[in-house]
């Protein structure tokens, strides 16, 4: 009898995870309850199965990496994470290692494309509203918010382009139509405007410095007096990275990913 | 004398001689023989009174349209000559007839510089017109375009000045430079004074009003060290021409090309500014002289499609001026393939561009 109730248990606890539904919510940090992770689960496939995108929520309280990005990103790559080809997907994690909150949202295949940096920067916001509801409602404003960018489909910025076989997002060269019309209407016109123009070889003349007798030339007075100095300044802006970012963010030196974070 | 035509016998065969622009001496068309200007010279301070008798013409009258009428002296035909020629040709016998009258007193130039360009030279430059100038017409520079063609000596006034000129100029040096997050950018001002005198020679001013003006100026310059003693030797086989707008009026313009060019040659001299603002300038004539000159000068009349277009050949340097009329076709052609051309290339670039 218990062999058939460890059986059973058994078909619960890891048949779902041989058909697809894969563990999505890996909270080392223990920041949910039992019933939250399910709710949570519960959307996290509501989302998976709308946009066809994979979609992980992560918390741990050690890091062993020098940055939040960094420990996403080796996760989500010792996973087997993400779906089709690019391994599409989308990972939240919450890094309370140095005893913050620590929020890094880290894109892959297209969802690089789909979350561009401005929207990152929303979902940011989106979940830094919640922080002081507690951490489901933060996971809960990041279902949603992703939820509604993929909605969305690919912003206008990232149209034009593409995975690259490194997983990187690639930008498609667009042919420069404008540019070259003009070069094409304005560099003809110039020739044809010089080569109409030598048809015309009668000119009045205004100069006659070919009759001057250089060397005769004497100069009575040469004086350069100083009449006054003013000096203006203008302030360079400075580019300075989003302000309120507990650590470095949209870093991409880790291939193959996209993302941004925040300490909140 | 007062009023006699002039030309030159051959002394060998007494048939009339003609001035060589290439071998700068005089040949006789019909027995062949050369003299150089010292020959000349010699023979007719010899025979020189004969010679005169001989082509003496009594000037006769005016017609009814203010033209002078001469009789030529080789062969009795009646030439007849507006008030500002001074050498033409006798219609029935080809002779030059130089009007020695019209070059005496004030109408005398004091020098000239002779043709060194033929007939045939100043066909061959404007047949070669085209080069260059692919807009065209086709059979414009066509020589049964040439409607007349004359080798004319006209009348130029030489100037010689020495101007005083004065510039006031506000000059601005400019300099920018970074610190921290500001960029600096510091303007001194400076106000310069230029005072100077320089000479000019020789500039050159049609003094006739059946020449524009503005291609006169076109088929400058000419080369000073071609300038001869006026003689009319040099005048056979060629027109010639008298002014009829004195040195007074014709020295205005020479003037305001010496102090456009004084104005300028004092404001290159404020130099090492970003931006150098002339607010006054002023020139004074210090001194002046002016020359009575006649200068060589091919006139080409070109009759294509009904209308008549106008070309001037330098007759020392061979510079041909003249506006030619544009092939509008041409250049649409031109325009169309260039603008195709330019479009598949920048097109290309990007293409291969693409492929590194």
């Amino acid at each position: 009898m218990k062999k058939y109730v460890f059986a059973f248990l058994c078909m619960f606890l890891f048949i779902p995870s041989v058909f697809g539904a894969e563990e999505k919510i890996y909270d080392d940090a223990d920041l949910l309850t039992f019933t939250q992770e399910s709710e949570l689960n519960q959307k996290i496939e509501e989302y998976i199965e709308n946009y066809d995108m994979d979609m992980i929520l992560v918390t741990t309280l050690i890091n062993p990496y020098s940055s939040p990005r960094e420990f996403a990103a080796k996760f989500y790559d010792s996973h087997d994470f993400g779906r089709n080809e690019n391994r599409d997907g989308i990972l939240m994690l919450i890094d309370r290692s140095e005893g913050y909150n620590d929020v890094y949202l880290l894109t892959t295949g297209e969802a690089i494309r789909i979350y561009s940096d401005s929207r990152i920067e929303s979902i940011l916001d989106d979940i830094q509203e919640q922080v002081s509801n507690g951490y489901s409602s933060m996971f809960e404003a990041f279902i949603d918010s992703s939820s509604y960018y993929a909605s969305l489909g690919v912003p206008d910025e990232n149209k034009n382009s593409y995975i690259d076989k490194d997983g990187n997002i690639a930008y498609k060269r667009q042919f420069p139509f404008l540019l070259i019309t003009i070069l094409s209407l304005l560099v003809p016109s110039i020739i044809v405007g010089i080569l109409v123009a030598k048809n015309k070889m009668v000119r009045k003349a205004t100069s006659a410095s070919v009759y001057l007798d250089r060397g005769s030339i004497q100069l009575g007075r040469k004086e350069d007096v100083f009449l006054h100095t003013h000096t203006t300044s203008i302030h360079i802006p400075r580019n300075t990275g989003s302000g309120g970012s507990g650590f470095s963010g949209g870093s991409h030196s880790i291939g193959g990913h996209g993302g941004g974070g925040r300490r909140m | 004398m007062s009023s006699n035509t002039f030309d030159h016998k051959c002394p060998n065969c007494t048939a009339p001689l003609k001035f060589n622009p290439h071998g700068q001496n005089w040949v006789c068309e019909y027995c062949g023989s050369a003299f150089t200007k010292k020959e000349i010279d010699l023979y007719e301070s010899k025979k020189g009174h004969v010679l005169k008798e001989e082509t003496e013409a009594v000037k006769m009258e005016k017609d009814e349209h203010g033209m002078d009428i001469y009789t030529c002296p080789n062969c009795g035909a009646q030439i007849v000559a507006d008030e500002q020629t001074t050498a033409t040709f006798c219609v029935y016998c080809k002779n030059t007839a130089i009007l020695k009258n019209k070059l005496v007193g004030e109408f005398n130039p004091s020098y000239m510089i002779p043709f060194y360009k033929t007939k045939e030279d100043a066909m061959e430059a404007f047949k070669k017109i085209g080069k260059g100038r692919p807009f065209m017409p086709k059979e414009f520079s066509n020589q049964k375009n040439i409607e007349e063609m004359r080798g004319i000596y006209i009348p130029f006034w030489l100037y010689d000045f020495a101007i005083q000129g004065v510039l006031e100029a506000d000059a601005k040096r400019i300099s920018s430079w970074t610190t921290g997050d500001y960029q600096y950018t510091k303007t001194d001002t400076y106000r310069a004074y230029r005072e100077g005198i320089m000479s000019y020679h020789k500039i050159p001013v049609d003094g006739s009003t059946r020449f524009d003006d503005d291609m006169m100026n076109s088929i400058e310059p000419f080369d000073y060290k071609g300038l001869v003693e006026f003689s009319h030797s040099y005048l056979s086989g060629f027109y010639a021409e008298k002014y009829d707008v004195n040195s007074d009026q014709a020295k205005e313009d020479a003037l305001k090309r010496a102090s456009n060019s004084t104005a300028e040659t004092l404001r290159d001299t404020v130099v090492g500014y970003s931006v150098v603002d002339v607010h006054h300038q002023d020139c004074q004539v210090h001194s002046f002289q002016d020359h009575y000159v006649l200068l060589p000068v091919w006139m080409l009349n070109i009759q294509y499609k009904g209308k008549l277009y106008m070309f001037a050949m330098n007759g020392q340097t061979g510079k041909i001026v003249g506006d030619i009329p544009i092939d509008k076709k041409k250049v649409m052609i031109w325009w169309a393939i260039l603008f195709v051309a330019i479009f598949l290339l920048a097109s290309l670039i990007w293409w291969i561009g693409g492929m590194l």
